[in-house]
């Protein structure tokens, strides 16, 4: 699982580079994700503009991060395409993920 | 009627192979961006759930996927020889679950901000995804197997 990862003040901002987020990847997208925050990332920025699939185990990938990351921090996404955020909205994890059109909004919704 | 039938061994690197197929056939067969898109989430979640639960993750058996358009639907048959579902599985996949996280027939706002994170569940919503999706579903438990039929209309303007 590749990412490139930047940061905007005290957010990290990862791009997701794989264009599907599926069962046979979702194990190394979430430890990949989990890495930042052992790192101590609390609050990141997923753009996934490049994502153009999502399966229920991507899902449950990014569940798992979250849990991990705690209330103390974040993880909101921003430039998901629409077969991306109608899979969210189908789970009503739209609820559970704030998803932003553009960086600028995604890095001030948790700065 | 003009069938196609795509089969893969059980190895989840596969599947997005399949995924891919069924969506590109699917716009062919007129059912639309939106609709192509769901086809190709529910085969992917079916296949996958051969892979992970009737197989249990084991590599090197045969999931075939047939497909055919039959006037206003398009209909796919996933087979597969492995464990059957439980009668719970079968009940999700064809009425659905009354869980609340994944229920979006339930009107009720739901309060995520409150929700407890931890409670969320990391897997298991890949069956009421097919059914909330799909125009019909039905299971089949057979001497050779399993028999899964997905059908999902195409929209008057797509037919072709």
């Amino acid at each position: 699982m590749k990412f490139a990862e930047s940061t905007n003040g005290s957010v990290l901002v990862v791009k997701v580079l794989s264009s599907r987020i599926t069962a046979d990847i979702a194990p190394s997208f979430k430890e990949g994700i989990i890495n930042y925050v052992n790192k101590g990332s609390r609050k990141i920025v997923l753009d996934m503009s490049e994502v153009t699939f999502i399966d229920s185990s991507g899902l449950g990938a990014l569940i798992g991060c979250i849990k991990v990351i705690g209330d103390d921090g974040a993880l909101v996404l921003y430039g998901a395409r629409d077969a991306v955020v109608s899979m969210f909205k189908l789970t009503r994890m739209n609820k559970v993920f704030p998803m932003y059109a553009s960086q600028e909004e995604a890095v001030s919704a948790v700065s | 009627m003009p069938r196609l039938t795509l089969s893969i061994h059980s190895d989840l690197e596969d599947v997005s192979l399949l995924g891919v197929a069924i969506k590109g056939l699917c716009l062919y067969l007129g059912l639309g961006s939106a609709s192509s898109n769901e086809a190709e989430l529910c085969v992917v979640e079916a296949v996958t759930n051969v892979i992970l639960h009737a197989y249990n993750g084991e590599r090197g058996y045969a999931v075939d996927v047939a497909m055919w358009a039959n006037g206003d639907k398009v209909v796919f048959e996933i087979t597969d020889s492995g464990t059957a579902m439980t009668s719970r599985q079968a009940e999700v996949l064809m009425h659905g679950t009354s869980r609340g996280e994944s229920e979006p027939q339930n009107s009720e706002p739901l309060n995520f901000q409150s929700l407890n994170k931890d409670a969320l569940a990391e897997s298991g919503r890949g069956l009421q995804i097919i059914h909330d999706l799909m125009d019909e579903v039905t299971y089949a438990r057979n001497v050779e197997g399993n028999c899964l039929t997905l059908t999902k209309r195409i929209g008057e303007t797509n037919r072709r």
